[in-house]
């Protein structure tokens, strides 16, 4: 199931965590981001918690711009603690 | 006899084929607004401005890719960099032979910021007076990296080394020489590179692009729609969003990226070769008429292919809509947006005509043109 968000601040940010995530072996979707969550970029990268891990990985390799990871919480998102 | 283009100084003609042809690609098969959709035509759109952002980074060593941004044109780019950072009281060092893409946003801050002119005539070293020059308000150095009336090239590193030591921006107008000179902004010390994509790159004209050193921030000088952080009235702090405001131009990015890939095919070492190659013949074949002056800088290595001149008695606009009319030869006559550069070389307030090869001129081409300015100066 693809139950996290990752969520950068531009586009361009976006599209180079695109590239690490491929890199990382991580299966994920670009959505639109859900309203619900601020307003950085408009894109968000969708993948499974069992993911978690290995985006955390891409995001120190890649020294991504990251805004945060979000977790589905029933009807909203709840953010997950990025360490 | 078709059309012989010696204007590429203005605008690059012809555009190779796989920048027409990327062009096509953008229109018919992509199409859509990057940085705005979530649909998969938007993504398409949002990787091609993605693609040839790293394109730009490499093509240059840029530091940072995200502070590599799209602007309409050279001109633009120059007026961001300018406006983005100045402040009230600033004093600035720019170079000789400068266009006004850069004299008329100063102009437009004269009491406010105050100018000095480095004079430097491609002979001997470029640093000495440059301490004179330096007060505490001093922010930057501004150079045409080559001018476009006599194709004088500055010596960026050297620049780069005296701003350093003066703790001052390099600021480089690279409108005639991307594509052309290697640039390499970490080498050459340069802080903020303003680049014109439809000359040397053979993208299309109204397409630019600004890059900036690790760090270096600017004020953003158009205000709008990012497709990011949109709850706020402020300009995102983030770049490239902060300094690209409104909807992209999609095609001219795809334009300048085919034209880099292809200029990095070819090398800019060849391109420059065949080029000067064709200058040379031009000039020299000039040289053995009486009554043409040439303004060709001394220096070897200090130059790029293109070159002014004047006939005895005559008006250089005349001599442009003669070689046009009866020629069909394209040459610019007049003061080529840069009074500073006439001045400089002594052809002010007249002006010249401007030899400004393509790297798809021809040597016929060039024969032909020597020829024409031949009988024009009734040789
Ligand atoms: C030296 C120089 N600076 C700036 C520009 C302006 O560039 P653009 O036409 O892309 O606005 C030009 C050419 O037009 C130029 O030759």
């Amino acid at each position: 199931m693809s139950d996290c968000l990752a969520v950068f601040g531009t586009t361009y940010e976006t599209l180079r965590a695109e590239d690490f995530f491929r890199e990382h072996g991580i299966k994920f979707r670009p959505v639109l981001k859900p309203r619900k969550i601020g307003s950085a970029c408009r894109m968000a990268l969708q993948f499974s918690m069992d993911g978690i891990e290995a985006a955390k990985a891409a995001v120190r390799d890649g020294n991504l711009a990251l805004d945060a990871f979000y977790r589905k919480d029933g009807d909203g998102w709840e953010k997950i603690d990025n360490t | 006899m078709g059309l012989i283009y010696l204007d590429n100084a203005s605008t690059s003609f012809p555009k190779p084929e796989s920048v027409v042809q990327a062009i096509g690609r953008a229109l018919k098969e992509v199409g859509a607004n990057p940085g705005r959709g979530g649909y998969s035509r938007a993504r398409a759109a949002d990787r091609l401005v993605y693609e040839t952002r790293n394109l730009a980074t490499r093509f240059f060593n840029a530091p940072d890719p995200a502070r590599v941004v799209f602007t309409p044109g050279g001109t633009y780019s120059i007026n961001m960099a300018l406006n983005g950072f100045l402040n009230d009281g600033d004093h600035l060092i720019v170079t000789g032979r400068q266009h006004n893409a850069v004299m008329r946003p100063l102009g437009a801050m004269q009491g406010r910021v105050s100018v000095s002119r480095l004079r430097w005539d491609g002979t001997g070293p470029i640093d000495e007076g440059f301490a004179a020059l330096v007060t505490p308000r001093t922010r930057a150095v501004v150079v045409n990296h080559a001018s476009n009336v006599d194709g004088l090239l500055y010596p960026l590193r050297e620049l780069g080394l005296l701003a350093k030591r003066f703790g001052l921006l390099l600021i480089v107008d690279a409108a005639q020489t991307a594509g052309l000179v290697e640039i390499d902004m970490v080498r050459d010390g340069i802080d903020i590179l303003c680049v014109t994509a439809h000359k040397g790159l053979w993208g299309i004209a109204g397409t630019g692009m600004l890059a900036l050193g690790a760090g270096v921030a600017l004020e953003p000088l158009v205000c709008g729609g990012t497709g990011s952080f949109s709850d706020s009235y402020q300009m995102p702090e983030a770049y490239p969003d902060r300094l690209e405001a409104g909807s992209a131009n999609l095609t001219g990015i795809a334009a300048v990226k085919a034209g880099m890939e292809e200029v990095m095919r070819i090398g800019v070492r060849e391109i420059m070769g065949a080029k000067m190659l064709l200058a040379r013949t031009a000039y020299e074949g000039l040289q053995s008429f009486a009554g043409v002056r040439l303004f060709w800088p001394g220096v070897d290595m200090a130059r790029i292919p293109l070159f002014s001149f004047t006939l005895d008695r005559l008006d250089p606009s005349d001599v442009g809509t003669t070689l046009d009319e009866r020629y069909n030869i394209a040459c610019r006559a007049g003061l080529h947006c840069a009074m500073d550069a006439h001045r400089e070389i002594g052809s002010y307030p007249m002006g010249t005509v401007r030899f400004a090869p393509g790297y798809f001129t021809t040597k016929d081409e060039v024969e032909l043109f020597v020829r024409a300015v031949g009988e024009l100066s009734g040789k």
